[in-house]
């Protein structure tokens, strides 16, 4: 019927422009999202006079010529890896980041398998307690925890490079953390396979790291991952614990911000040395990501 | 020796009460059932020998040894749970020799693998030793946790309702298997069930339970026959056996039950059973409870002997051989089981009679038995 | 129902060897605690020492005016530090920006986020789209601030560019702006900024979170709705909606914690300037602190803080285990 055709048409029309309107949101959002990624990475392989380089106001033509032609240069790379030792910022980034999130990991997986088992009593006041870590305004910590690290004369153990202070500032926030984050993905292995391990002759122990440990695995490697990511990308930690011999690669980007000048070039350079590891980390993490950071009340 | 006796075991949880004072002896080789409804008990008490629970009071013995303080893993005995707890992240193989190679024991692989492989044979499940429990059917996990148990020949064998989670028909399948299973090995199992089918058909001897309380442990026969209260007599037998109010009327010899449908003399054996049991009872009219089960019912289409009564049909269910038919009498709705060649259908008026030495009389206050 | 004793002995049963009461000194100590809480025990350690030690100093602090010249001891005070910030200016404005900062940045992102968790959810590339969106996560603050400056900064911003471009921006500058933003009793277009920076790292924390809740909408209330006739905003208001409330709640949570502790994005983008518009309370603290060296009346707006981080935490842990019992139906 003539009619009916109408109305499917017009229904159609009105599906067609949501949906167009859909695609049109998820692109901008998808711009919005990797273009000032994309514009650092340029930026960090343009020689400056290119980097600065933006059209004239209103000149979108002219945008595309802008951004993408010009004569890639390394400069600013091998500018930081010559003059400013970043090589040695990287590593102290790796392995101070890499310990604490060891370590954090290994006693966070212990913690959180005991309290996603253990019937303790005030579990729900632990939980709120190892939460709390994360509210403490930073700089008020700092302080008092400056002043047990010196007192332990961690910050001088080592002449020349004193990670262990770093490292230990970074398992503060590490290990609370971590064991938020596994708990959750404890508490999804049923008990009865627990059980079943214990009759089968396991002591606690060995329960512990014949089955629980192998099935937990996922949301231990992401919890090892995500404390990666948070101790190798802070800087407030870094910049009040690392002294000379431990500075790590945020703190030395903030250097390259001195009152002479800022060295964008290099900043550009440094950016896209910090965050292209983190970018890979982050595909791998991102299935057990909600799960963990929501204490498990939601399950991706 | 793989007996296991309970005595005087008590499991509290906090203030709540999940098994009063039980006391039970499984005898070596047999079948035992725990049955019972849901939160009854059974599961504390199964787990409670298995080690994985607490024993608030009592003592529990395997062989004749206290085991209140020993580790399951040190018990000798083997579990197979309800949702079967494979091991995810191992191969069936691995699976069924896990407790080989953690236990205290030292077995070589050649044994290892020797014993693996004849559990999985009797089991049928040679074909899935190289899969995934994640790859496998419903009934076929469940043979897998059958199999992790088996292998290490333990004194007892623990199930908790391991064949509930199965569809109906594989359910009838496996109550021969398990059976058949049990004989073959010769060790004391100890099977929890809440489904009154698998522990009559399956077990040696039941126990059933109610509210942490331990009602009555005998064999099937003893359980369905001479059932000791309203509840055992209730709980076994599908459909359940009728509970009919009535009064209980002595005059002299003539011992008759008495309400407004039925007037119905108590043969000359029940009597005596009663005053076995009882001792003379008074002349006064005593409230008491007729218990019939559905299948000891005489229908008939028209009044025949003086203890017979009316009773309309409301409802037929013809189950193939048999039928289910749902009648009513003044203030009791009353389920019979019969043979399919009655020719009886929804809105007949139809006579009945009882069975005389299928009748169970119960204490309408106690719920007690009387004979 | 008893049974004649059995007459015969069984034979000693070589596994209860050694598994009898517990003996030895390793055992006792062992048995001290339940074996859980054994593991807990190194985590507790290190939570007792980074959160007790330094809550009482805070507190003990917060009780005292530091000392101007070092050497000299510091002064008990009392409550003075905490009375002194009822009249005290940049404290005030701290807190005022701080609301400001967390509404804004939470209903954008909120906003935002819920929609695009919506528009790829079951979509084709929906895959593609995550790990594409959860970059700007995994980016550092500090570089999110530098990238951010170098692209509002008004010689070669690429932002600045696209704002005027797009005639969206009236101003001639960006970061140094600290005229209201569209209404006068806005905060300053600065501080827009910042949250633009802000939202721009954050927003995909937000999509993946409400992500996850969507996938959790149990399918047959969908069904339902679909078939009592519901268009598509019906049945977001009436089924999706309240599914995901608790996992918003959630989100929301989250934000605040991080928001309230934030230094990193206003340290390399204003500093606080111009003119105070970007000096947000956790901000103020920091210089408070370790510019001014005035650790007393630092610690007092530390703990004020915290005591409101406090509260919002209680609410999230209350909502996780609420959502716990009842199984993820909310």
């Amino acid at each position: 019927m003539a009619e009916a055709e109408l109305v499917s048409r017009a229904a159609k029309r009105k599906r067609a422009f949501w949906r167009t309107l859909m695609y049109v949101a998820i692109a901008a959002f998808f711009l919005w999202t990797t273009l000032p990624l994309l514009i650092m990475v340029l930026s960090s392989l343009k020689e400056l006079r290119d980097a600065f380089q933006i059209p004239d106001i209103g000149d979108w033509a002219g945008a595309f010529e802008k951004m993408f032609n010009f004569t890639p240069t390394l400069r600013h790379y091998h500018n930081l890896f010559v003059e400013e030792h970043f090589l040695t910022y990287i590593v102290n980034s790796i392995v101070a980041a890499g310990s604490a999130s060891v370590i954090s990991v290994a006693f966070g997986a212990l913690a959180a398998y005991g309290l996603a088992r253990g019937k303790i009593k005030g579990e729900q006041h632990l939980s709120f307690w190892i939460l709390s870590t994360r509210m403490a305004p930073v700089v008020a910590v700092m302080v008092p925890l400056y002043s047990i690290f010196t007192g332990l004369g961690l910050l001088e153990a080592l002449r020349g490079r004193n990670l262990v202070g770093l490292i230990l500032a970074y398992t503060t926030f590490d290990l609370p953390f971590a064991v938020w984050f596994m708990r959750s993905f404890f508490e999804d292995i049923p008990v009865e396979v627990e059980e079943a391990a214990k009759v089968d002759g396991c002591s606690n122990i060995q329960a512990f790291y014949k089955v629980i440990l192998p099935l937990a695995m996922p949301g231990i490697v992401a919890a090892l991952i995500l404390c990666l990511v948070f101790s190798w990308n802070d800087f407030i930690f870094a910049s009040v614990f690392g002294q000379q011999g431990a500075k790590t690669l945020p703190v030395a980007t903030a250097e390259l911000h001195s009152t002479v000048a800022i060295q964008w070039g290099g900043i550009m350079a440094a950016g896209t040395i910090l965050i292209t590891p983190m970018l890979f980390l982050g595909l791998l993490v991102k299935k057990y990501l909600v799960q963990g950071m929501t204490m498990g009340a939601v399950r991706q | 020796m793989a007996k296991v006796t309970l005595n005087n075991v008590w499991k509290r949880y906090g203030k709540v009460e999940a098994v009063l004072d039980l006391s039970l002896d499984c005898k070596d080789k047999e079948f035992f059932s725990l049955l019972g409804p849901s939160g009854c008990g059974k599961s504390s008490t199964l787990r409670m020998i298995a080690g994985l629970e607490e024993i608030s009071q009592g003592e529990i013995l395997i062989g004749d040894h206290v085991v209140n303080e020993v580790e399951p893993k040190d018990r000798d005995i083997a579990m197979v749970f309800e949702t079967y707890a494979l091991y995810p992240h191992k191969k069936v193989f691995a699976n069924m020799a896990f407790p080989l190679r953690v236990g205290k024991q030292k077995y070589s692989d050649a044994e290892i693998k020797k014993r693996v492989e004849k559990a999985a044979e009797i089991l049928e499940i040679t074909d899935f030793l190289d899969r995934y429990p994640k790859q496998l059917s419903g009934g076929q996990r469940q043979r897998v946790a059958i199999g992790r148990a088996i292998v290490r020949e333990p004194q007892v064998f623990l199930l908790d309702e391991p064949i509930s989670h199965l569809d109906a028909k594989l359910r009838t399948h496996m109550r021969g298997e398990l059976k058949l299973l049990q004989r073959t090995l010769g060790t004391t199992m100890i099977y929890v069930t809440h489904d009154q089918m698998e522990a009559m058909s399956m077990a040696d001897r039941i126990a059933i339970m109610n509210f942490g309380v331990l009602q009555q442990v005998g064999t099937p026969f003893e359980i369905f026959n001479r059932p000791v209260n309203q509840f055992v007599a209730g709980f076994v037998g599908d459909p359940p056996m009728n509970f009919i109010d009535c009064d209980l009327d002595v005059t002299g010899e003539k011992w008759q039950l008495v309400n407004e449908s039925f007037r119905i003399s108590l043969p000359s054996d029940l009597i005596d059973r009663y005053k076995e049991n009882n001792g003379d009872p008074s002349s006064k009219p005593k409230e008491v409870v007729l218990g019939v089960r559905p299948e000891n019912f005489i229908v008939s289409g028209k009044k025949g002997g003086e203890d017979n009564f009316p009773a309309d049909v409301i409802v037929t269910e013809p189950l193939g051989e048999e039928m289910i038919v749902d009648i009513e009498i003044p203030n009791n709705k009353l389920k019979l089981k019969v043979s399919v060649d009655h020719d009886i259908k929804m809105g007949d008026k139809i006579w009945l009679d009882v069975m005389k030495n299928k009748m169970h009389l119960f204490n309408r206050e106690t719920e007690k038995a009387y004979f | 129902m008893t049974h004649p004793k059995e007459e015969t002995l069984s034979p000693p049963l070589p596994v209860y060897q050694g598994s009898g009461p517990n003996q030895g000194l390793f055992n006792k100590i062992k048995g001290m605690l339940p074996f859980h809480l054994w593991l807990m025990l190194p985590t507790i350690i290190v939570l007792a020492v980074i959160t007790i030690y330094p809550f009482i100093w805070m507190v003990v602090m917060s009780f005292k005016e530091t000392a101007m010249d070092p050497g000299e001891k510091d002064v008990w005070v009392g409550l003075y530090n905490y009375v002194r910030l009822l009249d005290d200016e940049p404290f005030l404005n701290g807190v005022k920006l701080l609301v400001w900062y967390f509404i804004l940045c939470l209903s954008i992102e909120m906003i935002v986020g819920t929609s695009v968790a919506m528009l790829i959810n079951n979509a084709k590339f929906e895959n593609v789209f995550i790990v594409i969106f959860v970059m700007p996560m995994m980016v550092a603050p500090i570089v999110v601030g530098y990238l951010f400056r170098f692209l509002y900064n008004v010689s070669f911003g690429w932002g600045y560019w696209f704002l005027k471009s797009t005639g969206l921006m009236g101003g001639e500058t960006i970061l140094a702006n600290a005229k209201p933003w569209l209404l006068p009793f806005m905060p300053s277009t600065a501080f827009m900024a910042v949250v633009a920076a802000d939202v721009w790292e954050w927003t995909p924390l937000i999509i993946l979170i409400v992500l996850a809740g969507l996938k959790a909408v149990p399918q047959d209330q969908l069904e339902a709705a679909r078939v009592d006739g519901a268009g598509p905003v019906r049945t977001f208001l009436e089924v999706t909606l309240p599914n995901i409330k608790g996992v918003l709640l959630i989100a929301v949570v989250v934000r605040f914690m991080d928001n309230v502790r934030l230094i990193d994005l206003i340290y390399v983008l204003t500093k606080g300037g111009p003119a105070d518009t970007t000096k947000i309370l956790p901000f103020y603290l920091y210089n408070v602190s370790f510019r001014y060296f005035e650790f007393g009346r630092g610690a007092a707006i530390g703990f004020i803080l915290l005591l409101f981080t406090i509260i919002m935490g209680m609410f999230f842990v209350n909502v996780v285990f609420k959502k716990k019992e009842v199984g993820n139906n909310g």
